[in-house]
């Protein structure tokens, strides 16, 4: 169960459109590393993790996500509200307008569909938490080549914002790895699975 | 080219700006509380903070939403002739946010 909260979690009021680096950062909505492919990832994995601290945090974080992803929306949103068709075919946003116009639709930068595979719940609580552990960076990675290429000072504070977020849920999900071992058999970490070897 | 968003300079708009701007603050202190404690259940002050910002984050929603309007559906607006969770702007328009 959820509850919306009517305000973003990081301001976005962005004065001037830039449909070419919308583009790229659309990427952290439906790109392989992006907000969505993390908050399915996580919500997806709690069902079946057997520390409830651990299917906590995989809640809380992945609800946080759902938070993100409305901010990269806006984002996108507002760098590309009020285009003249002119703008548009000038800046190549014009292969993504062509099928949306100017609606969200989750895509890497390269226009690749958001896809379910880009997100793994393999159902084994060392290797999903070894994922999401690699996901945090992969995000952080994401938004600091996305930092080296934005200038406005508008779109560059709230994707400060997220990718400070990548590093603190880094470390949450370090914590919850060392939750899981600590609840293992500390000779031999992979003698059973407990989300599947009873 | 202009996005047309326009950032509002009267007073009420000022206020409400701040008011938004505090709430986002004291919950970004909880979200992080949050976290922390599913990481570390048994932190007896964490656990008095998180309490101590939730009942300040409610106190200071309440106001918001007497003054401006909702910011959520459980905090109830008690204005009666219109319902402001549909009317006013959406987040991600800019805003007050």
């Amino acid at each position: 169960m959820w509850n919306y909260e009517k305000r973003l979690q990081f301001p976005v009021k962005i004065t001037q459109t830039n449909p070419q680096i919308a583009q790229v950062i659309i990427s952290q909505y439906g790109g392989p590393d992006g907000e969505l492919a993390a908050s399915m990832r996580y919500l997806a994995q709690r069902y079946t993790m057997p520390y409830n601290s651990v299917a906590g945090l995989l809640t809380d974080i992945g609800t946080e996500e759902l938070a993100h992803f409305e901010m990269i929306c806006a984002i996108v949103y507002q760098l590309t509200r009020n285009l003249s068709p002119e703008e548009i075919a000038k800046s190549g946003f014009d292969k993504y307008y062509v099928d949306h116009t100017l609606a969200l639709w989750p895509q890497a930068a390269g226009g690749i569909p958001f896809n379910a595979c880009e997100f793994q719940s393999k159902g084994d609580v060392i290797t999903d938490l070894t994922e999401d552990l690699a996901a945090e960076q992969k995000a952080r990675t994401t938004y600091d080549n996305i930092l080296r290429l934005v200038k406005d000072p508008d779109v560059c504070e709230p994707i400060k914002f997220l990718r400070a977020r990548e590093i603190v849920h880094f470390q949450r999900f370090g914590e919850a790895l060392r939750i899981a071992q600590e609840n293992l058999d500390s000779r031999n970490f992979y003698a059973f699975n407990p989300e599947f070897d009873k | 080219m202009n996005t047309g968003y326009k950032s509002c300079n009267t007073d009420s708009c000022a206020e409400r700006r701040q008011l938004l701007y505090e709430i986002s603050k004291i919950d970004f202190v909880l979200k992080e509380l949050n976290l922390y404690l599913d990481t570390h259940p048994y932190d007896q002050q964490a656990m008095e903070a998180f309490k101590h910002y939730n009942m300040a984050k409610n106190k200071m929603v309440t106001e918001y939403t007497e003054k401006f309007g909702p910011l959520v559906l459980s905090i109830v607006d008690m204005d009666c002739r219109e319902w402001k969770w549909a009317t006013q702007d959406w987040p991600w328009e800019g805003g007050y946010n």
